[in-house]
């Protein structure tokens, strides 16, 4: 059974008299453990694709089984079950609470999870410390460079131990040095089994990834393995 | 979410902004301390009313000439009339029939150049029931002393220690000298009462001292024959009606004449009273509801803007598992800890300016653990009622929307 599979997906927003088809029939299964790129200029229906694989939105037509679930016509409170075990998500502006610490921002899925205060504190350091930053976890997000943001969103992405880490342009808002900090964050990661789907417009950082699917007008124009992957380090495989 | 970490984080946006707090619970802070004052003083003037007609004996009768119409001298209440219905009418407990000696009477006090002003009023032993007296020390009048005209007289502690400098046994057997229209009366004291009278009415200032006096002594001294009154407890306050009844028409057929006499049920006056007090704190609760109407709809109000405000966190929240429910109870819980919050300092607030204004009307307020209760309960449920709205508009945000807001 593959981890993601979507059969015959479409999205039509109505915008007053107009109609947009964000997406027309896509098709598209991902295994467990891949690392996916989701590519493509802006209005190519990305954004939408992402919203749909993150259980953010539904389908307007077909069926998304995830883990053999057909999500597509899961009420709203499913839903947000979903998204909170078995999906992380990572955003292009971190979308980190400004009054929480940082600690408290990996905490907050598992207080939704209704998980105890001293399970989640232990989870959270570990999540913290996994993506290399185990100081400064009480400091507020304000505080933090957008590098080390980014890895409290990682976190707080990862705390629920979710099926698949979802990423929109990740490093879209950082320096080059802290992109290929975070993106082998989501490298190792992979490598420990985690799956990745990543959202990205920048070819460079979608070369760290393993596979790359290119959206057009709403449609899947291409899909293939990446070659010369950049790997840890900057060394090409 | 539990229920508790939702109050946490509530607790800490509601912290986060301490002016916009403290300026959106104005409303219910006013709301609720008019309440409490309001609630606080009219029980404070009720209570004050009812010990006010405890020391003359609630479900008493008195029994007088009406004032308003011709009257001969055949109607004029007597000891004949005492003594017919002592002997007629059945289902009197206590009666004392009032003759007021002088109202314009003044006692020598223990400086002989000193004077204090005091009613005189003559009755029979059952007085000391109907004005509730207690004797501290030596007796009451006694009937003997009616029948004997004994100069006697009986005084309240206060007035003992004004006259003698003392207030006890040695007192007893002494002589007060009572200055009047009559000149000076000089009369033993048989017994002292306690003063029972601790608020400051304007009767007991105005007369500082009383004395009771057995009835015929009083009339003789003050020649005159004409009662005042003649109070009566019934035995069964429940058949106080049949009672009543039964005096009028037995004073009739006694004097053979109709509609001349009148009675005045304690009772009665404590319910007129005590009703128009309720109407009065009924209107001033409207006023006080009106306010925490306003107050409700400044919490509403400023509910909608952390909404608007918080769109983004809204959406971050979903994005990460938060359901509509979660969301729902956020902003409720929040709109709950500030009109609760506002209720409690109303309270606080409503404490101390009800001492204040029951010093300014010497009232002393009474706090009742309803008013308490009340105040803040209502607070939280208006917390509820206008944070419901705002609180579903939070919920029902699309996450990607939410998500997209800046």
């Amino acid at each position: 059974m593959p981890l993601l599979k979507l059969e015959n997906i479409y999205k039509k927003y109505n915008q007053g008299e107009l109609a947009v088809m964000a997406l027309k029939d896509i098709n598209l299964t991902i295994e467990e453990g891949e690392f996916v790129s989701i590519m493509g200029t802006s209005g190519s229906g990305k954004s939408t694709m992402m919203n749909i694989l993150g259980c953010l939105d539904r389908p307007t037509e077909g069926a998304y089984y995830l883990e053999g679930e057909d999500v597509a016509k899961f009420r709203d409170s499913r839903l947000a079950d979903i998204r909170n075990k078995k999906i992380g998500f990572v955003f292009q502006s971190f979308n980190l609470l400004p009054k929480l610490s940082a600690l408290e921002n990996v905490e907050l899925p598992m207080v939704y999870a209704g998980a105890k205060r001293k399970l989640r504190e232990e989870t959270a350091m570990e999540a913290l410390t996994k993506v290399g930053l185990g100081e400064r976890v009480r400091h507020k997000p304000n505080e933090l460079s957008g590098g080390q943001r980014q890895r409290v969103a990682i976190a707080r992405a990862l705390v629920n131990d979710p099926s698949i880490l979802m990423a929109d342009e990740p490093t879209g808002n950082l320096d080059s040095r802290s992109t290929v900090e975070i993106m082998e964050i989501f490298q190792r990661l992979n490598d420990e089994g985690v799956t990745v789907i990543m959202v990205t417009h920048e070819p460079d950082v979608a070369q760290f990834t393993k596979r790359i699917v290119l959206f057009k007008d709403g449609q899947i124009i291409n899909d293939h393995p990446v070659e010369n992957r950049t790997l840890s380090g900057g060394e090409k495989a | 979410m539990n229920i508790l970490e939702c109050l946490k984080s509530s607790l800490r946006n509601v912290l986060s902004n301490k002016m916009r707090t403290f300026l959106t619970m104005l409303g219910i802070i006013i709301g609720i301390s008019s309440v409490i004052i309001i609630v606080a003083i009219g029980n404070g003037s009720q209570a004050a009313i009812e010990k006010e007609f405890e020391s003359f004996g609630s479900g008493t009768l008195t029994v007088s000439l009406v004032s308003s119409k011709d009257i001969e001298t055949r109607d004029l209440l007597t000891m004949d009339d005492y003594y017919m219905l002592k002997e007629d009418v059945s289902g009197i407990e206590y009666m004392a029939p009032t003759y007021s000696g002088s109202n314009n009477a003044y006692v020598k006090l223990l400086n002989p150049t000193e004077t204090s002003k005091a009613s005189v009023t003559g009755s029979t032993a059952d007085y000391k029931y109907i004005n509730n007296d207690t004797v501290l020390y030596g007796r009451y009048i006694s009937d003997n002393d009616v029948e004997m005209r004994n100069n006697v007289c009986v005084i309240q502690d206060t007035t003992a220690k004004k006259v003698f400098g003392i207030c006890d046994e040695s007192v007893l057997g002494q002589k007060i000298k009572v200055e009047s229209w009559k000149g000076t009366t000089k009369l033993t004291v048989v017994g002292i009462t306690e003063n029972t009278d601790t608020s400051s009415t304007e009767y007991s200032t105005e007369y500082p001292e009383e004395i009771i006096m057995p009835i015929s002594t009083c009339m003789k001294v003050f020649t005159g024959s004409t009662l005042g009154g003649i109070s009566i407890v019934p035995v069964d306050a429940e058949n106080s009606d049949a009672l009543q009844s039964n005096i009028l028409s037995a004073l009739s057929t006694f004097h053979k004449n109709s509609d001349k006499y009148y009675i005045k049920d304690s009772t009665e006056m404590v319910d007129s009273i005590n009703s128009i007090l309720s109407y009065v704190t009924i209107f001033i609760s409207f006023v006080a509801a009106i306010s925490l109407l306003v107050g409700g709809i400044g919490v509403m109000n400023i509910m909608m803007v952390t909404v608007t405000e918080r769109t983004k966190e809204i959406g971050i929240r979903k994005a990460i598992g938060a359901k509509n429910r979660d969301i729902l109870l956020q902003f409720i819980t929040e709109a709950i800890i500030l009109t609760g919050m506002g209720g409690l300092f109303g309270l606080l607030f409503g404490w101390i300016g009800s001492y204040i204004v029951g010093k300014i009307v010497s009232i002393t307020p009474v706090m009742s653990v309803t008013a308490i209760v009340g105040a803040v309960g209502i607070s939280m449920a208006i917390g509820i009622i206008f944070g419901v709205t705002p609180a579903r508009k939070a919920a029902a945000l699309d996450p990607i929307e939410a998500l997209r807001f800046e």
